[in-house]
Parts: structure tokens; sequence; C-alpha cells
């Protein structure tokens, strides 16, 4: 595993603090009954501005801290695990979209990078919450009684915050690229840097 | 909010507990997590809740905060008794009213797998109680250190953690400072349609995110003309200490653990 330069590990942990943040902004939340937070945009922006490798880290740092900062519940080692160290860095995987987004991006083709970004925020949390839906029948297969479906229940309840997630998140992550293609886009000077570290 | 934000839902007090080697803490809750499991009858937990309020009583922080942490969690544990109360249709009949039926067994798995529950949502906050998020970033990378050798980046991801942590709270102002300066422009963050809502996100973000790179490559900077260059060899401000008491309840847990394989049925 080849060093990541410095900017990219301090980015990523700013990143993942961004995401506790905005964990945290109660006044940010669409509905108080919906836990539908936009919270993982900041590992999207992240993961389509330096790729795969940089997202999959700010993402595993995201959940430490959760544990650190005693946000997280522990209710066996291994769904503790899943969920916390497995599931967050797996949002990274939206980094792997890095390619075509930057190429449509760079020759101007607006419109065509949006849908990768869409695409890749889908997988991105689709990825996540894949792990907490495992995570999801092993809690409740060793807290459920007998004779309810762990599989089916935690099929609905994890996918439909994935579903609302994935959709925040797309949104959000479209009107902030469009807007603002700079975030992304790394001068050329560090590109040629980074693409010596980071490939 | 902002001391929620530094020290996550650390309590200062002075206890044997506090000043315990963060590494022997995380090892210890580890071994809770794992031995929780080996209770399957009423003595067995009963030395698992006196052990953990033992803990409680240890560690000094008024039950008000144990409280609050606990809160949201607390449905789930009653939540977790119902499910077992009304679906767990093994035993004897216990309790008849209606379409209720509570059977003896029910009640048996209910008490004991909340209970489980409950402790072992009490031991992980007495850590996160007594130990700042930064002793648990020093705790981890001195436990993880083995996975060096396997070429997983403990320490950039330790250095990272602490970054992570000392930047939240500037991050955080930032934030803070932008929404107002939104609000004063008439952006409403709080009520309105979804859909003006999302929009009155983006002019947060936008912002800070371009400030926050701007701050990390000053930093950048900043690490490297102090000669920043990696692990090797760095050392450190915060020492470690391993101490009597460390080992002291480590011995405590173990003799528990064995106690309670004796016990079990």
């Amino acid at each position: 595993m080849k060093k990541l330069s410095l900017t990219a590990m301090i980015e990523a942990s700013f990143f993942a603090a961004f995401a506790i943040i905005l964990d945290f902004l109660p006044s940010l939340k669409l509905s108080p009954s919906i836990s539908i937070s936009a919270a993982m945009i900041p590992i999207f922006i992240l993961a389509f501005r330096w790729g795969f490798k940089v997202s999959f880290i700010s993402g595993l740092l995201w959940g430490i801290l959760q544990i650190a900062m005693g946000d997280a519940w522990i209710a066996t080692p291994l769904q503790a695990f899943i969920e916390y160290f497995i599931a967050f860095a797996c949002i990274g995987l939206a980094g792997l979209f890095f390619r075509p987004i930057q190429n449509q991006l760079r020759s101007g083709n607006k419109k065509k990078a949006l849908g990768w970004v869409v695409l890749a925020v889908f997988a991105g949390s689709l990825a996540r919450y894949f792990w907490h839906f495992i995570a999801g029948v092993l809690f409740f297969g060793s807290y459920a009684p007998e004779g309810m479906s762990p599989v089916l229940f935690s099929f609905l309840a994890n996918g439909a915050t994935m579903l609302g997630a994935a959709i925040l998140c797309s949104i959000l992550a479209v009107l902030i690229i469009s807007s603002a293609p700079r975030l992304i886009i790394r001068k050329t000077d560090e590109m040629i840097q980074s693409q010596k570290s980071v490939s | 909010m902002m001391d929620k934000m530094i020290f996550g839902r650390y309590v200062p007090a002075e206890s044997v507990l506090h000043r315990m080697d963060p590494r022997s803490k995380l090892v210890l809750i580890f071994l809770f997590v794992c031995i929780v499991f080996l209770a399957n009858n009423m003595l067995t937990y009963g030395l698992l809740t006196v052990y953990t309020f033992l803990m409680i009583a240890l560690s000094k922080v008024p039950i008000r905060f144990i409280y609050t942490g606990l809160k949201p969690v607390l449905l789930l544990v009653i939540f977790t008794l119902f499910l077992h109360l009304f679906l767990t249709k093994e035993g004897e009949v216990l309790f008849r009213l209606g379409w209720i039926t509570i059977y003896e067994e029910g009640l048996r798995q209910g008490i004991f797998i909340s209970l489980r529950f409950f402790l072992l949502i009490l031991m992980t906050s007495i850590l996160t109680l007594t130990t700042t998020p930064i002793e648990i970033t020093d705790g981890l990378e001195s436990l993880l250190a083995p996975l060096n050798k396997i070429k997983f980046p403990v320490h950039e991801l330790a250095l990272m953690m602490s970054i992570s942590l000392r930047f939240i709270p500037t991050l955080m102002q930032e934030t803070d400072k932008i929404m107002k300066a939104q609000t004063a422009r008439g952006v409403d963050f709080s009520s309105g349609p979804i859909k003006e809502r999302i929009k009155a996100i983006i002019p947060l973000l936008i912002p800070l995110f371009v400030s926050s790179f701007k701050r990390a490559e000053e930093l950048a900077v900043a690490m490297e003309s102090r000669g920043y260059r990696g692990g090797e060899g760095r050392t450190k401000y915060r020492q470690l200490s391993w101490g009597l008491k460390d080992t002291a309840m480590l011995a405590m847990l173990a003799a528990l653990t064995l106690v309670l394989i004796l016990l079990r049925t």
C-alpha cells in the first residue's frame, strides 16, 4: 500500500469530521421523525475529488470516530465491527467512479458526469447499507425471538433508510457539483503528483 | 453543543477508571462484550449486573449523565423485552388476558436478553464517559500497532483521527458562522418545504468545503515544513503508562470470566 499524500490525508480527516458534524446538526434534518441525514455527502465529495482510496479511508475514519466519541452502540463484537468499520468504509466505493466523473467533467460533459455522480452515490449508499443489513440480521438473530424473520425485518428497515439517504445525497451531490465543479477538480500540478501517489 | 463536540460524551472526574490506561480500558470493554454471551442463567446474569454496577460506582460519573446517554436506547431495550414476551411460545402459561398470552420461557428470555443488551450499552458508555476520544485514539494506535507489520497504516489512521478530533470544534465553529451568515441573508434551515431546505444546505456546504481545502493545504505545508515524514521514529507528547490498577482490573475481569464459565448451565 503506497502512502497517501499529506494533503489527501488531511482532507480525509477534515471530511470525516464534517460527516460527524452534519450528523450532529439537528436543524439540518429534513424531518424529526425520519432520520435521513446528509452526513454521507462529505465522503462522496472526497470520493469524486480523490478516488477510491482516500474516500475509503475517510469513511473508515468516520466509523472509528463514532466509536471514540461514544455515538456507537455495540450489541455484539461482530455487529460492531461490521457496522462501524466495514459499513462506513464501504461508502468509499463511490470513489471507484472517480475516473469517468473526472473525465466527463474535464471534457465538458456536465450532464454525463452528473449521471455518473448519481450512480456513484447509489453504489456507495448500497454498499454501506448492505453491511448494515447484514449486521441487522446478525443483531436480530441473537436478540429477537424465534418466529420473527430477521432477514425481512432488517431488509425493510435498512432498505427504506438507504433509499432515503441515497436520494437525498444524490440530489445534494448533483446540486453541489453542478454549481461548484471546482470542489472536485484539483489543480493540475496536484493532479500529476497525486496520480503518482494515489494510483 | 461545543463541549459535546470536543469531548464526545466524556465526563471529567477523579476516579480509578478515569486514571486507567486507555489500552487496558479498551481491552477490558472488548473482553466484557465477549463474555456477556457466556451468561445463561439467573446467577450468571446476576453476577454480570453486579459487576457492571460496581464499575459505574467506581467511575464516579453522576447517574444523570449515564441516564441521558441511555435514553435513546432504553426504548429499544424495552421493545426487545416485549417482543420476547409476546412472541416466544414455550414453557408454561403464566398469564392470559384476551388474546395476550405470556409464557414462562418468554418472560425468562425477554428479561435475560434485554438485560444483556442493557449491560452492554452501560459498559460501552462507561468507556466513553471516562475516556476522552483522543485517549481512545492513542490507546487504539498502541493496541493495533502489530497490524503495521501487514502494511495496515495504523499510525496514519491514528494521526488522521487526532486531526479530525482536533478540527471538529474548529470546523463546527465555521459551520455555525456560515449558517448565521446565511440566516442573516434570509435562508431558513429549519422550516419550510423540503425542496427549499435542500436548496438551503447548498450555500452552506460549498463555502465550508472550499475553506476546508484551503485549511488542509495550509496544515500540510505547516506539517511538512516542521519535518513530518510519517510514523517512523516519531515521538509522542502524550505518553501511555500501564500501572498496577490496569493489571488488577484485568485480573478481576479474568476472575469474573472463570466464575461465569463455572456457573453457566
